[in-house]
This record gives C-alpha cells, structure tokens and sequence, in this order.
C-alpha cells in the first residue's frame, strides 16, 4: 500500500507543463462566458 | 660711372619701399581669402571646440557581432566574436532570492474593490473564470505606492533559480493555487482568494476568482523572460541547446510555449474586460 502511494505521489506526477499548455488553450471558453466585450477574447 | 651715394642710399629706399607696399598688398589679399575660408581653417586649429566622433567613437555603443554578422560580412571570427564562452546564459535580476520571496509575498494581495477586472489569459478545468489586475493598473498603483513599485522590481528575483519552464507551469499550471494568497500581516495566513459572481447570457452562474497582483507580476516577467530566450537563440545560434537545456525545455516544448506566448501576448494587450457587480466606488480611496 505505502508503495502504491509512493508510485502515486512521485512517480504519476501530474504533466504541468501541459496543464499549462491546456489551460492557456481553455482561456477562449471562458472568456466568453464572462466578458462584457467577448468580441475582444 | 661713378655713383653718388646719395643718389644710391634713395634708390635703395625706393626700392625697399615698393617692395614693401607689394608686400603689404599681398598680404591684405592673403588676409582676405583668409577670412573667406576662414570658418574652415579656424575649425581645424581650434583645440576647444568637440572633436568629430571617429569611428571607433561611433561604434562603441554598438552592440557586438554575432558570430553571423561575422560570417556574413567575411571576417574571421576569432578576431571579431565576443570571447566570453557565458555570453548565452540568461542574466540574473541583482537581488537575493530570498529578497525576491518576499517581495512576491508582499504582492499576494487582492484589490477587491476595482470596477474592471481583466480577463486571465488562461482558465482551467474548475469551471471557475479567472481575472487579474492587468500590468497598466498595477503601474498605477505602483505610482501611488513606492513599496509596490519596489515590490515589482524585486520580486525577480525570486525567479533566479527557475527554469523558464518552471516559471511558465507555476503562472499558467495551477491557476487554483493562485486562488491563495497571504495576508502581510501575518505570513502564516493564507485564505481562498475573493471572487465575484457573473451570470453568462445563457443563465449560467460562474464564480470569477481574482488573481493577486503576485500572479500578474509573475506573469509580466515570464513574457520578459520569453523575449530574452527569443533574443539569445537569434544571438546565439550555436548555443540553441545550451540555452533550451537551461530553459529546461526540448525542441517541441519550446514551440508549444512559443505558440502561447503569442496567444497571451494577444490577450494581453487587448484584454477583455469583466465589470465587478461588488464595487464600491464610497469605498474608494
């Protein structure tokens, strides 16, 4: 079990470099929703 | 024929006399070219006046060659590239980074009462928006406060030992840490960072949580960083590796970031813009 979590935690690593990537590419979506001038997202 | 030495003592007079008018003639003439071109010669002489900047003045100012420049322009390169083997390494801001901490922590704070947020340049997965104070209020700011304005300009600092890669995954990788931020009070605080509620045109309820001015500074100086990574790679091309490695980016993560750094460039520069319904304007100092 201590293993199984060890793997968890240090080796199933979340990628941040491509959440980074996605999250930057999720700005479109939500900008719309939100702006008063969506025409400027 | 004997000569009177009267008669020769005039004769001589007379001619030295001539002589001397001739003279005298040819000297006002000498004069008045001499007057004529007379800016030009006294231009040559005269010590005081600055000296035409030579070459060597022109060009120290210049920035050095490249190793392309080099090659383009048939010189040899050992004589003409700049021989310092770090010249590619990215420069350090010239402050501790433990002076850089706390200069960001004191920039972990939230302006709640603003009319206009600016919409983040990126969202997440949360289902939150995400709006920060852009780089134009935080000047304004900064002009009112000289602790901000020293805050900004030190908070570099605590990126020194950071990779580009690492700066880019801590503004853009995990924008709900971001919802934290700490009281300066008290730097063992840390609270959920303040939102306001927007109702989309299709009904739907949507909490935007406000950035502290830490997340647009950190921001500011990844973009600031990109361009000098931009600029060193053009600079030196025989480093490309040297200087991906201490990005710690490969080819592909390079062009994926350089693709979003235009995106964010973009939005940027023209945000859009979320009204806040919680403003105050009695509040405001």
């Amino acid at each position: 079990m201590i293993l199984f979590l060890t793997y968890l935690c240090c080796v199933v690593e979340p990628d941040y470099f491509q959440i980074a990537n996605d999250n930057i590419d999720a700005y479109y979506d939500m900008c719309v929703k939100i702006a008063d001038n969506p025409e400027d997202c | 024929m004997k000569l009177d030495s009267k008669y020769l003592k005039s004769l001589i007079l007379e001619v030295i006399d001539e002589a001397t008018r001739r003279d005298v003639l040819k000297g006002l003439a000498g004069l008045a070219g001499t007057a004529a071109v007379g800016g030009t010669l006294a231009s040559l002489y005269n010590d005081d006046e600055e000296e035409p900047e030579s070459l060597a003045d022109k060009s120290k100012d210049a920035p050095p060659l490249t190793q392309k420049d080099v090659e383009e322009m048939g010189l040899k390169p050992e004589e003409y590239v700049t021989s310092n083997p770090d010249a590619w390494k990215e420069p350090k801001v010239p402050y501790a980074t433990q002076q850089g901490k706390y200069a960001l922590d004191q920039l972990r704070v939230t302006p709640q009462n603003l009319e206009y947020y600016s919409v983040a340049p990126a969202s997440s997965n949360t289902g939150d928006g995400y709006v920060y104070v852009d780089m134009g209020m935080l000047f304004d700011m900064a002009d009112q406060n000289p602790e901000i304005a020293e805050s900004i300009d030190v908070s570099q600092a605590f990126f020194n030992d950071w990779t580009l890669k690492r700066h880019y995954k801590y503004v853009f990788g995990s924008l709900a840490f971001w919802g934290t931020f700490k009281d300066p009070e008290d730097p063992l605080s840390r609270k959920l960072a303040p939102t306001f509620p927007t109702t989309t045109n299709k009904g739907e309820s949507i909490r935007n949580v406000i950035l502290p001015l830490a997340w647009t500074v950190s921001l500011e100086y990844w973009m600031e960083r990109f361009i000098g990574l931009e600029a060193r790679l053009q600079q030196y091309p025989d480093n490309t590796k040297d200087i991906l490695m201490e990005a710690e980016l490969t080819e592909s993560q390079y062009f994926e970031m350089k693709a979003r750094y235009q995106d964010v460039i973009s939005r940027v520069s023209d945000p859009a813009i979320v009204t806040n319904p919680n403003y105050n304007p009695e509040e405001e100092e």
